[in-house]
């Protein structure tokens, strides 16, 4: 039985000079850096390797991928040392995935040219959706020396609902094939029995054959770059500056965790529902610092859910998306950055679901993952404290047969990744139009959606007044209209229909997430003004809305009106023509809104992102009548107004939504009028 | 024991899930002189490990890999310590029969 010493590192150990590190590791520390970034600088070869070579778009476009070096210790585990990824998670899954598939399929079975291919989430992969494949790479004696990794997320795997984001799926079994990890190469060559498997269960499988081959040449160019380090430095050199760069990155996160008050951090957070039962689901955590390591423990989390939400093993290595961002966001990641930490969940909860559970569904946990570590951590930290982002992954994957004239028959895919906003901070308003941390990965390239599947993106904008408000406030989420031109499912990975996304020190939460079905006007558009659409001219699918259905998420109820009660739908099926819109949850503010910089809601509302309405009632910030400057005296008396309520509880600013939101056509038209004569939103709320 | 007891699971019928800490006695934390010492299941950055620490610093007192009897991880294939068959292992030396 082994026993791991590593993780009793002390405090005082956090900085080596150059002659400590020639010591300890036997380079010098020129060589020892070099090789640090050889290894880094290996895996960007694999990233545009697979970025150049793949062929679906969610790879080649949205970067859905991350590539990884280990390096293996002496006692067969390994460490991943470099890792350059386009989402973000892998960068967390793979240094558990590695260790998990090794242990299993045994490393002394590997030898060169074998690769070992997962999707297994019971064995730190993600979804059924993304292939993992592991390499060994060789020293000059034939031992083990490195590993190179890869995953990337595939069209389809199977499974009932086409693209595997079964949200009703209530077993694994109804969520596409199940990859145990087996040879997909040996000595270089493909094992044509599990290329056809992979082949035969998709409903795409050109690009399977092509994304698979694409990553098996991605470690081949991985482990050509490696091993052109090993020639060039000796192998026993390469792995000494590989566990030279797990250490520094080991010693640099213990410094910032010493740094930190020793405490118990608490947080939780709200998912909607679980696709199947219409219940919010609690996440909760408790950080517990001490000196230079953290427990974070899961304990008091939900039960796992009847649907797919819930995740196997990968949430409890995704979680330190939360002290990679706080504590240390700018050393490259490692292995070494995660031996600080031991993380707890409760086997059955859904952060840790038993088999057979449903799992598809993982990306809202995930994106709720960061905002959750971000809040529990900004109470360690409040000099650094900031409103989270939205939580939501933002993407809307459609699926379905080609119908175009030239293309009958071909399958499509794609998934539209349009993203969340990031909450405001204590110096800056937040980013707008980007992904949840963990994902970070990039929007799918319009023009090459509509070449490769029959839809038109006619717009991808902000949404007026969805924004948190603060002293800085949040950043604008994205809204999304599709329109369909051929019998299409669709199914919308987002969250944040119920529960609004949290605001910090005294900022108010972002508008809610929506689903619509749009009518088109009588210039045969859908296109929004600032993202307001008349009421007349959409069908809710979800969210919450006023008795005329107007969004209000504040004073409205969940699901009046709406098509579900929830925005988990898989599979929609719609026909051509139809046109659906998103409009994805906007973050909270950071601070108080009435202490903002009036020159920044002027700035605002002079870029159509604030009304008028909203500089007042949320900001406190009165307007000339011709709208180009702030009425410092009014502003003034109304802030000060505005203090008063605050202070004996009668006012607080509401959260942010359009409240002009028209009901008519006709009074859509009246909006976009007075708006497009400089008149929008005049009128003063006492 | 089933061959499926690592395979499907009937899921938790409690509502309040913790990890379960189980107390260890005789032990003394060598840092903190803490008495109050627990055996559980982690996440560690290698894979799932059993860690005995303190619960008042939270020294560990050791990190293990899990023993065939700990159910940790939850999931573990069924074959995990069956015989390896030479079609796993076609570019290494075949074991001897």
């Amino acid at each position: 039985m082994s026993t791991d010493t590593t993780q009793a590192t002390e405090a005082n150990e956090f900085f080596l000079t150059a002659k400590d590190v020639e010591d300890k590791y036997g380079v010098d520390l020129i060589t020892a850096e070099t090789l640090r970034n050889g290894l880094i600088e290996a895996t960007r070869h694999m990233y545009g390797t697979l970025l150049r070579s793949s062929f679906s778009s969610i790879i080649r476009d949205g970067m859905d991928f991350g590539v990884c070096v280990h390096v293996v210790n002496d006692d067969g585990s390994t460490d991943m040392v470099g890792v350059t990824e386009g989402c973000t998670q892998f960068a967390f899954t793979h240094q558990q995935l590695v260790n998990m598939v090794l242990d299993e399929y045994g490393l002394e079975n590997l030898g060169p040219g074998d690769t070992v291919v997962t999707n297994d989430p019971y064995r730190s992969g993600i979804h059924f959706g993304d292939l993992n494949m592991v390499r060994v790479i060789f020293d000059e004696d034939e031992k083990p020396a490195f590993i190179v990794s890869n995953g990337a997320h595939v069209f389809d795997i199977g499974g009932s609902v086409p693209g595997g984001f079964n949200h009703q799926a209530t077993t694994l079994y109804e969520e596409g094939l199940r990859v145990p990890p087996m040879l997909i190469t040996s000595g270089e060559t493909i094992v044509r029995p599990v290329i056809n498997l992979l082949v035969e269960n998709t409903r795409s499988p050109f690009h399977m054959v092509g994304d698979v081959k694409a990553m098996l040449g991605t470690l081949r160019a991985g482990e050509t770059r490696v091993q052109e380090l090993i020639d060039r430095y000796g192998a026993k050199s390469v792995r000494a500056a590989a566990h030279y760069a797990l250490d520094l990155a080991e010693r640099r996160m213990r410094k910032q965790l010493a740094d930190l008050e020793d405490g118990d951090y608490t947080a939780e957070e709200y998912l909607d529902d679980d696709g199947v039962v219409f219940e919010p689901v609690k996440v909760a955590v408790t950080v517990r610092v001490r000196g230079a390591s953290a427990e974070i423990d899961f304990s008091g989390t939900d039960p796992q859910t009847l649907g797919s939400i819930s995740t196997c093993w990968e949430d409890t290595a995704r979680c330190l998306i939360g002290p990679k961002m706080f504590l240390d966001p700018r050393h490259p990641w490692n292995a070494g950055a995660t031996r600080p930490f031991d993380v707890l969940a409760p086997a059955g909860s859904v952060m840790l679901a038993l088999p057979p559970s449903s799992q598809s569904a993982h990306t809202e946990l995930g994106a709720r993952l960061a905002s959750l570590m971000l809040q529990a951590l900004s109470k360690a930290m409040p000099d650094k404290a900031v409103a989270p982002d939205a939580g939501v992954t933002g993407s809307i994957i459609v699926h379905g047969t080609d119908q175009r004239p030239g293309r009958e028959g071909i399958p499509f895919g794609t998934a539209y990744l349009c993203g969340e906003a990031w909450g405001g901070s204590q110096v800056a308003d937040g980013i707008s139009y980007c992904f949840a941390p963990l994902y970070n990965v990039r929007a799918i390239v319009t023009e090459y959606a509509e070449k490769e599947s029959p839809v038109i993106v006619w717009e991808f904008g902000l949404v007026q007044d969805a924004a948190g408000a603060g002293k800085f406030r949040g950043g604008f989420s994205p809204g999304l209209t599709l329109e369909v031109l051929g019998d299409t499912f669709v199914t919308s990975l987002l969250d944040r229909v119920r529960v609004p996304a949290p605001a910090a020190n005294g900022g108010t939460s972002g508008m809610t997430t929506y689903g619509l079905l749009v009518d088109k006007d009588e210039r045969n558009s859908p296109v929004s003004w600032n993202g307001i659409l008349p009421v007349d001219r959409t069908e809710a699918l979800y969210g919450i809305f006023d008795a005329e259905g107007r969004p209000d998420p504040e004073g409205g109820t969940f699901g009046e009106g709406a098509r579900y009660e929830s925005c988990h739908v898989a599979g929609l099926q719609v026909p051509p023509g139809s046109v659906l819109r998103f409009i994805v949850a906007s973050p909270g503010g950071f601070g108080d809104p009435l202490d903002r910089d009036p020159a920044s809601v002027l700035a605002d509302v002079a870029n159509e992102r604030v009304s008028r309405r909203q500089a007042e009632e949320s900001y406190g910030v009165v307007l000339e009548a011709e709208g180009g400057s702030v009425d410092a005296g009014e502003t003034e008396k109304l802030r000060a107004k505005r203090r008063q309520e605050a202070a004996d509880g009668s006012w607080t600013a509401p959260i942010s939504v359009f409240k002009d939101w028209p009901v008519t056509s006709e009074e859509y038209e009246r909006l976009v009028a007075g708006a497009q004569a400089g008149q929008a939103g005049k009128e003063v709320v006492a | 024991m089933s061959l499926a007891d690592r395979i499907i699971y009937q899921p938790p019928t409690e509502k309040d899930l913790k990890v379960e800490k189980t107390p260890v006695e005789g032990v003394t934390c060598e840092r903190c002189g803490g008495t109050d010492i627990r055996r559980y299941p982690v996440t560690w950055s290698r894979g799932p490990r059993i860690v005995v620490k303190c619960q008042d610093c939270y020294t560990a007192v050791s990190v293990e890999r899990p023993a065939p009897e700990d159910p940790w991880p939850p999931f573990r294939a069924v074959a995990y310590d069956w015989e390896v068959s030479a079609a796993e292992r076609p570019s290494r030396p075949q074991p001897p029969k």
